[in-house]
């Protein structure tokens, strides 16, 4: 625990600074609240639920759409970094998928479902693709060939040989990808429900803030990055119980 | 114990790896090189063939093809009279580099019981199976360990177990000792000797040690390099089980090694 409040030093701080410059008239009070108000507001939003409520739905989307977008990806890059010819033939079309904004997806997403949960997820799906695709295929080609080989010589089914070879021995950089696709799910979660899913985390930011409730909006963003830390340390604990041995694995 | 070296020179049966002008180079136009030429060899079932050769001469790239992981150019191999075309169960490969071979995730008989998944064997026996192919290494104590936290010649018997799980009828040794220290090597050396004539596997070992490949093979044959052809084949004519003690200090292994150290110089 010794040198873990250190990084709260900053934070803090900021708070202090933000508070006194707010009071010496320095910061405009009707936009930039005061921390004392965000507190207060924040912690009203804590207790009747509101801000719990809103988290497990954008916890709940962005997740769904990790899953999914995570699947996808590693399935992708199966072929895609084991076959040479593969890669030739489906690369292109994916380097021209890959740069579309997620976003852009929201209007064919609203067609296809409508407000709600389905449309919020396939846009974070399509945005986490890309991250865990792009790691897993680059440490599947640094996989050691003889591991490969010894699949082969084996006589391993396809699946086996990706199930019990290339998949494990691939796992400690794909956790890698997973936890950049985390950030990503996050981030595209509260951007869907700000400019068009009415529900979640950054719904109650953009209602708050168009009520001119500025110091519930703050409350609330602090609070998304609070939930994102959270998530990406539970991502690395995760990682360090589950992935620990393939740590060693033939990866560089 | 006899030696079984007659086998490969006047045997009725077919033997059970045919090489026909086997050949292999990479590149083309200009810059092509010629790794193998045209390798004319037969092994006898049962036989201990110990391939030596100075390095550069295609040694381990001739054991690649023998298992079927690289095509070659031009030429045939058949296994058992049939057309080898890639890698196959009955053949397995035992590399140098155990370090690289064994999955460093999966326990030390984790690793020999995927040897027997892939075969299909059911999960509820594999660990019976697996732990009662380590007590035939000598491995019992660390079946639970990871392989790298096993010394290389541990890695090694590891290794080889994996490769007697999948029941091989031709074993390809890839200099599989030579990373190993002294001792430990004289000690491999011997189970791999005893394993080779219990099970009647064939095994064909490459080597750079010229004692080693006297010392285990029922036959020597020597590579050439530059490209990679036969240089010389002869029979090793010493009884087995053979002596770490006598049987080198024997005159005829003496013999052989002279001839074979000379031979090789000349290249």
């Amino acid at each position: 625990m010794t040198g873990r409040w250190r990084g709260a030093v900053i934070p803090l701080l900021v708070f202090l600074l933000w508070e006194l410059g707010s009071h010496a008239g320095v910061l405009p009070h009707d936009t930039m609240s005061r921390p004392s108000d965000i507190g207060g507001a924040g912690w009203q939003a804590l207790s009747d639920g509101s801000l719990l409520y809103a988290t497990f739905q954008t916890f709940e989307n962005a997740l769904i759409g990790l899953v999914i977008g995570t699947t996808i990806g590693i399935l992708i890059s199966l072929p895609l970094g084991l076959s040479p010819i593969v890669d030739a033939i489906v690369s292109p079309t994916l380097e021209t998928l890959r740069p579309i904004p997620s976003v852009a997806l929201i209007p064919l997403a609203l067609l296809l479902f409508g407000f709600g949960l389905r449309m919020e997820v396939l846009v974070v799906a399509f945005a986490c693709v890309w991250p865990v695709m792009v790691v897993s295929v680059s440490a599947i080609r640094s996989i050691d060939p003889r591991l490969l080989e010894v699949g082969r010589m084996m006589e391993m089914p396809v699946a086996l040989r990706m199930l019990r070879i290339v998949l494990p021995a691939a796992l400690a950089r794909i956790g890698v990808g997973i936890r950049v696709a985390a950030g990503v799910a996050l981030v595209v979660a509260v951007t869907v429900e700000i400019v068009l899913n009415p529900q979640g985390l950054g719904y109650g930011m953009i209602s708050a803030s168009q009520a001119l409730h500025p110091e519930l909006m703050w409350a609330e963003l602090i609070w998304v990055g609070i939930v994102g830390w959270g998530f990406n340390a539970l991502l690395v604990a995760g990682e360090r119980i589950w992935l620990g041995r393939f740590m060693v694995a033939g990866v560089a | 114990m006899q030696s079984r070296s007659d086998a490969s020179a006047t045997t009725a049966k077919p033997p059970a790896l045919r090489m026909r002008n086997l050949s292999l180079s990479y590149g083309v136009g200009p810059s092509r090189k010629l790794i193998l030429d045209a390798i004319d060899l037969d092994v006898a079932e049962g036989e201990f063939l110990s391939i030596i050769g100075p390095s550069g001469c295609g040694k381990t790239t001739l054991l690649r093809l023998l298992a079927g992981l690289v095509p070659p150019s031009a030429g045939e191999i058949f296994f058992h009279e049939q057309p080898v075309t890639g890698p196959s169960r009955s053949r397995v490969i035992v590399f140098q580099d155990y370090g690289r071979a064994l999955l460093p995730w999966r326990k030390v008989w984790a690793n020999v019981a995927l040897a027997l998944e892939s075969r299909g064997i059911a999960r509820a026996e594999r660990r019976d199976r697996a732990y009662a192919l380590l007590e035939r290494m000598g491995l019992t104590a660390v079946g639970d360990y990871f392989p790298g936290q096993l010394s290389g010649g541990m890695q090694q018997r590891v290794q080889i177990a994996r490769a007697l799980a999948l029941e091989p009828q031709l074993l390809l040794m890839d200099e599989p000792f030579g990373a190993l220290d002294a001792m430990t090597r004289q000690a491999l050396q011997d189970e791999i000797a005893r394993l080779a004539l219990e099970q009647q596997i064939t095994v064909v070992f490459i080597t750079h040690d010229l004692e080693e490949a006297i010392y285990l093979g029922d036959r020597v044959v020597a590579l050439a390099a530059n490209p990679g052809r036969v240089a010389s084949s002869s029979e090793v004519d010493l009884p087995r089980p053979r002596n770490q003690l006598t049987t080198r200090e024997d005159p005829r292994f003496l013999a052989h090694r002279h001839r074979l150290f000379g031979l090789l110089m000349d290249h």
